[in-house]
C-alpha cells in the first residue's frame, strides 16, 4: 500500500484553453523506417537475378519471407504514422500514439529542460530528424520522463525546439531575433589526443575479433591462404623482437586510425553557441548529427575529467552538468553522451570554455584553492593499493598456479608487482582529493585513473548526504554527497574529515545541516529570520 | 585556517553573530526524534523471516543421512552469527535511526554497520510517499519517503507510527506549498 503526494504540480491543473491543431509525423518516416531492409535486399535480389534459372523452393521461401517482413514493417510504420499525433499547447507538450495500446503522454512546458535533435544518415537523406524532449526529473521509480518524436521534418524540429526552449527560458519579449554567440568550436589539433583513450585499445580488440569472427563465419581458414602463410613464415623467420615490434606497430596503426575515424565521426562540425534566449546549443557529428539545446537555468556546472594518459599531456575532457542531460547510460566512460562539451583538449582551452559556458569571468576550477583531506584518507588508499590489490593479484596468480598454468613463484611476484604499482597510485589518489568553495560554485576533485574535477553551482544542490562505513567511522572520515538534479544526481566528496565536511556543507548552504548537528544554541532562534 | 574559512563563508551569507550559530566542531547530524518502539519488533520479525528459514534449511540438509561433515561446521558458525544478527541489529538500529522535520529541512539517519544521514531542504521537496508493506501494517507502522529532483537523494524515514506518518506527510505538504507560494 502506498500513497503519493506530489508537492510540485498540485495547484495548476487546468485544461488547455486554446485549441491547438494536432500535428503528425512526416509521411517520409515510413520510408526511413523500412530502409534497413534495403541492406539485405541488395544481395538477395542480386543473387536471384544472377541465378534466375537455378531458383528453387528454398530461394522462393527466402524471397517470400523477405516480402512478408517488409510488408509487416511498412504496415506497422503506417499504423504508427496514422495514430501518432502531437501538439504544443500553451501549457504542455502532448503526444498520443499507439493503436491497440494507446499511450498518451504530456509534459508541462515549464518542466521541459532539454530538447535533443538527432538525425542518423538515413534521416538526413530524407530531411528528417528526431526530437527528444526531456524534463530531467526523476520520479521515485527513477525513470526519466521524456517524450520522443521520431520522424518530423528538419525545419519542423528546429522550430519545435526553439518554441519549447524559448518559452522555457522565460521569453525575452519581441525583440529582433539576435544571432547566436559562438563560444567554441572543435580544432583539428585536438585530434592528437584522440588515440590516447581506452577506446583505442578496445577498438583494436574489436577489429581483431571482428575480422576473425568474419573469417570464421565465411568458413575461411587463415592457414589455407597463401598470403597469410607467407606473412607467418616471414614473422617466424625474423628475430622475435622484430616480429613483436612489427605486430605491435600494425596493431597501433589500426588503433590510431580507428580512433581518428571515430573522432571525426563524433566531433566533425562541433560547435557550442549561446542562443539569444540564453540557451546553450551544442551540435556535432559527421554521419549522425546530433544537437542539444539546454536552457540556461538548467545548467548546473561542469565536470573536467582527465584519464591518466591525458594527465601526462595537460589535457582533459569537459562535460556539462545540467538537469535533463546525461543520466544513466549516457555517461559511462568511452561513450560520447550528449553531455560531453568538448573532446579531449588542452587544459587552457577547457578552462576557457568552462568560463564561457558558465558565463563567469574565469573558470571556478582554476580559481578554487582546494583543501586537502586528512591523513587517514591516505592510509585507506595505501591499504587498498598495498594490501588489498596485491592480495587480489596473488590470489588470482595462485589460482592459476594451482591449476598448473603458471609456475609457483607467480603469486609472490604478482603481489610485489601490484604493490609496486599500487603505492604510487594510492599516493596520487590521496593528492588528488580536494574540495573548496569558490564563489557560487563548489569544486570537488578526486580519482586517480580518471581524475575528475566537478564545479557545481551551490544553489543547484538539493540536499546533503553523509555516509560512514565502519572503517571510516574508526578513522573519523565520512563520504559527503551533494545531491543534485544534474548528471548522475550526486557529487561525492570521499573521505573528508567529519567536522571539516560538515563545515563545508554548512558553508555551501548555510543553515541546512547545522541545526541537526546538536548545535548547543537552540537552532530555531537563528533560523527563523530570512 | 578552518576558523577563517568558516567566518568568511558565514559573514558573506547572513548576518548571524559570529560567536553564536554554528559551533566550531560539528558532530555527525543527530536529529531529535526516534522511530516508534514497534519498529524494533518489525525489524526483528523481518530478520527472523530471513534467518530462520536459511538455518532450518541448512540443518535439514545436515540431518540427511549422506550429508558431508563440513556442513555441521558451517552450521556451527552460522547459527550464532545469524541469531546474533537477527536479535541484536534491531536494537542497534533503534539507537542509530533518527529523524526530524526542522524549520527548513528534513533530516534522517539510518544504518547499523554503515551509517548514513540525509538532509533535504523543504524548498527542494518534490513528492512525499508514504508506504506500508504487509509486515508494517501488522505492527501499525509506516514509512515516509521524501523525494527531490535528484536521482540519488530520497530521504526515507522508516518505522513511524502510521498516524504520525500521515500527519507528517500532511504537515510537510502544507509547509512546502506555503513556502513555494511566498517564495517565488
Amino acid at each position: 500500500m502506498s500513497v503519493r503526494t506530489p508537492v510540485l504540480d498540485a495547484p495548476d491543473k487546468e485544461p488547455p484553453t486554446a485549441e491547438q491543431p494536432w500535428q503528425r509525423l512526416h509521411p517520409r518516416m515510413i520510408v526511413v523506417s523500412v530502409s534497413w531492409l534495403v541492406g539485405p535486399a541488395v544481395p538477395l535480389l542480386g543473387a536471384i537475378l544472377v541465378a534466375r534459372d537455378l531458383l528453387n523452393s528454398h530461394g522462393l521461401i527466402v524471397l517470400g519471407s523477405y516480402i512478408v517482413v517488409a510488408g509487416v514493417q511498412a504496415g506497422h510504420e503506417w499504423v504508427r504514422y496514422r495514430t501518432t499525433r502531437f501538439r504544443i499547447t500553451d501549457s504542455q507538450v502532448e503526444l498520443h500514439s499507439g493503436l491497440l495500446f494507446r499511450t498518451d503522454k504530456s509534459i508541462p512546458r515549464d518542466r521541459v529542460r532539454s530538447a535533443d535533435l538527432t538525425a542518423n544518415p538515413v534521416h538526413r537523406l530524407f530531411g528528417l530528424a528526431a526530437v527528444k524532449v526531456g524534463t530531467g526529473e526523476h520520479t521515485a521509480r527513477s525513470e526519466d520522463e521524456e517524450l520522443v518524436l521520431d520522424g518530423i521534418s528538419r525545419e519542423q524540429a528546429v522550430q519545435f525546439r526553439a518554441l519549447l526552449l524559448g518559452r522555457g527560458a522565460g521569453g525575452t519579449g519581441g525583440e529582433a531575433p539576435a544571432l547566436p554567440v559562438p563560444l567554441a568550436r572543435m580544432r583539428w589539433s585536438w585530434a592528437r589526443y584522440a588515440p590516447l583513450t581506452v577506446t583505442t585499445f578496445a577498438g583494436v580488440l574489436a577489429v581483431v575479433t571482428g575480422v576473425s569472427k568474419l573469417l570464421d563465419t565465411l568458413g575461411l581458414d587463415v592457414t589455407d591462404s597463401g598470403t597469410a602463410r607467407g606473412v607467418w613464415d616471414w614473422l617466424s623467420a625474423v628475430p622475435l623482437a622484430v616480429a613483436v615490434a612489427v605486430v605491435t606497430l600494425v596493431l597501433l596503426t589500426v588503433g590510431v586510425a580507428g580512433s581518428l575515424v571515430a573522432f571525426t565521426e563524433a566531433w566533425y562540425g562541433h560547435r557550442i553557441e549561446r542562443e539569444p534566449e540564453g540557451a546553450l546549443h551544442i551540435s556535432r557529428g559527421l554521419l549522425t548529427s546530433r544537437s542539444v539545446s539546454v536552457a540556461e537555468r538548467r545548467i548546473c556546472g561542469v565536470e573536467l575529467s582527465r584519464p591518466l594518459p591525458l594527465r601526462l599531456l595537460a589535457a582533459g575532457r569537459l562535460s556539462l552538468l545540467a538537469t535533463g542531460l546525461g543520466g544513466r547510460g549516457t555517461q559511462f566512460p568511452g561513450t560520447l553522451g550528449p553531455a560531453q562539451l568538448i573532446p579531449a583538449a588542452p587544459l587552457n582551452s577547457a578552462h576557457q570554455i568552462t568560463a564561457d559556458v558558465l558565463d563567469e569571468a574565469a573558470s571556478p576550477i582554476t580559481q578554487a584553492v582546494l583543501r586537502g583531506h586528512p591523513r587517514p584518507a591516505l592510509r585507506r588508499r595505501l591499504v587498498r593499493g598495498c594490501l588489498l590489490a596485491p592480495a587480489g593479484a596473488a590470489a588470482l596468480a595462485g589460482a592459476c598456479a594451482a591449476a598448473g598454468a603458471l609456475p609457483w613463484w607467480a603469486a609472490p611476484v604478482a603481489a610485489v608487482l601490484a604493490a609496486a604499482c599500487g603505492a604510487p597510485l594510492a599516493v596520487d589518489a590521496y593528492r588528488g582529493l580536494g574540495h573548496a568553495l569558490c564563489g557560487d560554485y563548489l569544486v570537488v576533485r578526486q580519482g586517480t585513473f580518471v581524475r575528475r574535477t566537478v564545479a557545481l553551482r551551490r544553489d543547484r544542490v538539493v540536499g546533503w548526504t553523509g555516509r560512514q562505513t565502519y572503517t571510516q567511522r574508526r578513522a573519523g572520515l565520512c563520504t559527503l554527497t551533494a545531491t543534485t538534479a544534474a548528471g548522475k544526481g550526486a557529487v561525492r566528496i570521499r573521505d573528508v574529515g567529519v567536522a571539516d565536511g560538515l563545515r563545508f556543507a554548512e558553508a555551501a548552504l548555510p543553515g541546512l545541516v547545522a541545526p541537526f548537528c546538536g548545535a548547543p544554541t537552540g537552532p530555531s532562534e537563528h533560523r527563523d529570520k530570512p | 585556517m578552518p576558523q577563517q574559512t568558516r567566518q568568511a563563508a558565514r559573514g558573506g551569507a547572513e548576518a548571524t553573530p559570529p560567536d553564536s550559530g554554528v559551533p566550531l566542531v560539528l558532530g555527525m547530524p543527530r536529529p531529535a526524534r526516534r522511530p516508534d518502539r514497534r519498529a524494533v519488533h518489525w525489524w526483528l520479525t523481518q530478520n527472523l523471516l530471513v534467518v530462520v528459514p536459511v538455518l532450518a534449511a541448512l540443518a535439514a540438509a545436515a540431518l540427511t543421512p549422506d550429508a558431508p561433515s563440513w556442513l555441521w561446521t558451517v552450521l556451527a558458525v552460522l547459527c550464532p552469527v545469524g541469531v546474533g544478527y537477527a536479535l541484536l541489529t534491531p536494537w542497534y538500529r533503534y539507537r542509530v535511526h533518527r529523524w526530524e522535520a526542522g524549520d527548513d529541512a528534513v533530516c534522517a539517519t539510518s544504518g547499523w554497520l554503515t551509517r548514513e544521514w540525509r538532509v533535504v531542504p523543504f524548498t527542494r521537496i518534490q513528492t512525499l510517499d508514504s508506504r506500508r508493506g504487509p509486515l508494517m501494517q501488522l505492527f501499525g507502522l509506516s514509512a515516509v519517503t521524501v523525494t527531490t529532483a535528484s536521482a540519488a537523494g530520497p530521504v526515507t524515514i522508516v518505522g513511524l507510527d502510521k498516524d504520525l506518518a500521515d500527519e507528517l506527510v500532511r504537515d510537510l505538504t502544507e509547509r512546502v506549498r506555503a513556502l513555494r507560494e511566498d517564495g517565488t
